[in-house]
């Protein structure tokens, strides 16, 4: 009766009853209680399900190196103190993730470490030695380091020196260069001239528990000043004094000198610094790395000793003319322009922002394979047309340094020239490259090629015989003419018989204030993307890559 | 053309030049020669297969990498990833995982990179406990473990 008086009330309008009221009530706490025991069961079997989907997930079936390779992707490099977290959360994950870092080494090989303060760095060298790596690097950075000359040496310091030591004499750093794990790249990044001369000082006396010492073995030594230097003191000539004494055998020396203005008051100052790196130190070197934009020879004086060298990068700095004392004048007339900068086993050269006398065309290298040629030119996108004589620097360069017949790679990078140059410069280059990459060249390509195919139809020969990839980047697109390019472009390698690829970008450039600048953009992709594809295979098999990129720099947008 | 046998017994057959991007394949054709036989891939199911193939045509004709060259091994750690292959990759992660266990199986490297890229840029600002819910593992360390490896790392977490 009870019941079916409360199915007529469920299924009517009727207001309940006293009596039916309190069965209603009754019905839905047994409603309810029925609801969270199913709930209850639903949670058990979602975390089942969990559990059953993690069992038969493909992840569980990447064998560990994979994982490992995921992790490495995933971690950061090089590891420092404030990100060694990030690994430590993979390692967290599971036994087998942890496993998978573990067993691989270049996880925990490269190392960053910016001391501010002495202490509880000690369990960095216990904790690196745990990781079996075969090969590690330590990056060491010695920030905002009180130490100048002046206040170790004058009678009344800094007044706001507390009186701590060099940052690149920290105790930690001396037991990882002596007893530490072997490692194969330093970098010391010190603040001042003086941090380096209390480094190498405190090297010279460091004695290790066993020989050699983890310093001795190093194979890549890199001396990275920041830009912001205390003042260089000039050494003695005597070779006692010298700065880079009782350095380790290294075969890779890279040396990143501040910038002149920031430790010399006067640039003729630098004259008088004799960097006095040991000659039988540059000898053993394959690859010798400079950025020195200094007064006087320090380059050439570097680079004469270093026989052995196969790589060599020099970077000036867009130092635009450099001037020399009397002393270095004769220097570079009897050693260096008579009869040469032998160089015999140098491969590679890359000199970034030469000025326009310089090391360049004195090297004699008769086994270079790679030149790299980066200007470094004002970015103007006016109708600049500079007084580089690059084909004349070029061709007299391949004849001194007797590399005509080894050179196979050329680029050229970052240059304002006329058509006539540039064509002359691509007659110039020998016909046994198989690699040219003109990166960031202002200059009207459509008329060089137009004039090139012309000649060519006229029967001359064919342009670089040999050629297997013609990089061209970063073309202006400006008023006119570049636009028209990928036509004689186009034509100029129909007419080869040797199979190349072509790579070629634009860079446009948008003031981001104007309007719809970046829907600009965008529709100027589409449309290079569009050339691409028109452009197609060429008749002699050769085949055109468009690289589509936007970059940002200094306010500016560009699309590569 | 090439004829492949998947483990779920389909057979494709495929233009040299587009499977050739397969170190694998290539060296099993340069060691056999031609043949009319199908290469059998049993680790290798028909729909991944499927997928594996867009990448090798969308790839044809493009130079191989040189089979010495590891990126990992020259330290290029960027997680820049390709557009196209970022849609390419835009897959359930069944599929991911399956695609990176064949691109490993069928020796793609550059495949295999783009994979493992991919699953690192899934991972990246995650904390361990998210990154175990993403990908439905299980947490098999004990408090005590957790702590050990914690402390390994003290020098850096005490600072």
């Amino acid at each position: 009766m009870a019941s079916q008086d409360i199915s007529t009330i469920l299924s009517t309008n009727n207001v309940p009853t006293e009596t039916q009221l309190a069965t209603l009530e009754l019905h839905k706490s047994n409603i309810a209680y029925e609801q969270s025991l199913l709930r209850s069961k639903l949670q058990a079997l979602e975390a089942k399900m969990e559990q059953y989907r993690g069992a038969t997930s493909p992840i569980r079936r990447l064998p560990l190196e994979l994982i490992g390779e995921i992790l490495y992707y995933a971690s950061p490099s090089p590891l420092s103190e404030s990100n060694l977290v990030d690994l430590e959360n993979l390692c967290l994950v599971c036994k087998s993730w942890n496993q998978a870092a573990r067993s691989m080494p270049k996880l925990w090989s490269s190392l960053n470490i910016a001391p501010l303060k002495s202490e509880s760095f000690e369990l960095v060298v216990p904790w690196w030695k745990r990781f079996n790596s075969s090969s590690r690097s330590l990056t060491w950075d010695g920030p905002d380091c009180r130490c100048s000359w002046e206040n170790q040496n004058q009678e009344e310091p800094d007044e706001e020196w507390d009186g701590e030591p060099c940052r690149c004499i920290h105790p930690v750093l001396l037991e990882l260069l002596k007893d530490g794990p072997r490692i194969d790249d330093f970098t010391l990044m010190p603040d001042s001239h003086q941090c380096l001369v209390n480094f190498l000082d405190a090297m010279k006396r460091a004695q290790g528990t066993s020989s050699p010492r983890t310093w001795d073995t190093i194979k890549t030594l890199t001396f990275d000043f920041r830009d912001e230097n205390g003042p260089w003191r000039a050494s003695p000539d005597a070779p006692s004094n010298t700065d880079f004494l009782h350095l380790p055998p290294a075969t890779t020396l890279r040396l990143f000198l501040p910038p002149s203005e920031s430790v010399f008051d006067a640039s003729y100052e630098a004259y008088d610094v004799s960097l006095n790196i040991p000659p039988e130190f540059l000898r053993g070197l394959k690859s010798f790395e400079m950025r020195c934009d200094w007064d006087g020879i320090h380059v050439f004086k570097a680079l004469k000793d270093c026989v052995e060298v196969e790589s060599v990068y020099i970077n000036y700095c867009q130092t635009t003319e450099f001037t020399f004392p009397a002393r270095d004048v004769a220097f570079l007339n009897n050693e260096v322009v008579k009869s040469g900068l032998i160089l015999p086993k140098m491969k590679k050269l890359h000199i970034r922002a030469h000025p326009g006398h310089t090391v360049w065309r004195f090297i004699v290298s008769p086994v270079l394979t790679h030149l790299d040629l980066d200007y470094n030119a004002p970015n103007h996108w006016g109708d600049l047309r500079t007084e580089w004589k690059v084909s004349t620097d070029l061709t007299r360069y391949m004849q001194l340094a007797n590399c005509r017949d080894t050179l196979r790679v050329v680029c050229l990078r970052n240059l304002t020239i006329s058509e006539d140059e540039l064509k002359a410069i691509l007659l110039a280059l020998p016909p046994g490259l198989t690699h040219l990459t003109l990166d960031n060249i202002n200059a009207k390509y459509w008329l060089v090629f137009s004039a090139l195919q012309f000649n060519f139809a006229m029967g001359d020969e064919v342009l670089l015989p040999n050629l297997e990839v013609w990089e061209l980047l970063r073309i202006r697109e400006d008023m006119w003419g570049s636009r028209m390019i990928m036509w004689p472009l186009s034509m100029v390698m129909e007419m080869r018989k040797k199979k190349c690829e072509v790579r070629v970008s634009f860079q446009t450039s948008l003031d981001p204030e104007v309007p719809h600048a970046k829907e600009l953009l965008e529709e100027y992709m589409y449309e290079r993307e569009a050339e691409g594809i028109q452009l197609g295979p060429g008749g002699s098999g050769s085949f055109f890559t468009l690289l589509p990129r936007v970059y940002q720099e200094k306010g500016w947008l560009h699309l590569l | 053309m090439v004829l492949l046998l998947t483990s779920d017994n389909e057979m494709f057959s495929v233009a040299e030049d587009v499977i050739k991007r397969s170190a694998y394949i290539k060296n099993m054709l340069e060691d056999v020669g031609e043949s009319d036989l199908p290469i059998p891939l049993p680790n290798v199911e028909s729909n991944v297969l499927v997928k594996i193939l867009e990448y090798c045509e969308h790839y044809r004709g493009e130079p191989l990498p040189a089979s010495d060259v590891d990126p990992a091994e020259i330290g290029d750690r960027s997680l820049d990833i390709a557009d196209w292959d970022q849609k390419y990759m835009a897959v359930d992660q069944e599929m991911l995982f399956e695609i990176i266990l064949a691109a490993n199986y069928l020796d793609i490297k550059s495949l295999l990179d783009v994979g493992c890229k991919t699953v690192a840029k899934m991972m990246k600002g995650k904390s361990s406990e998210e990154i175990r819910t993403l990908f439905n593992i299980a947490n098999d360390f004990t408090p005590e473990e957790e702590a050990q490896i914690r402390k390994e790392n003290a020098w850096a977490e005490c600072r």
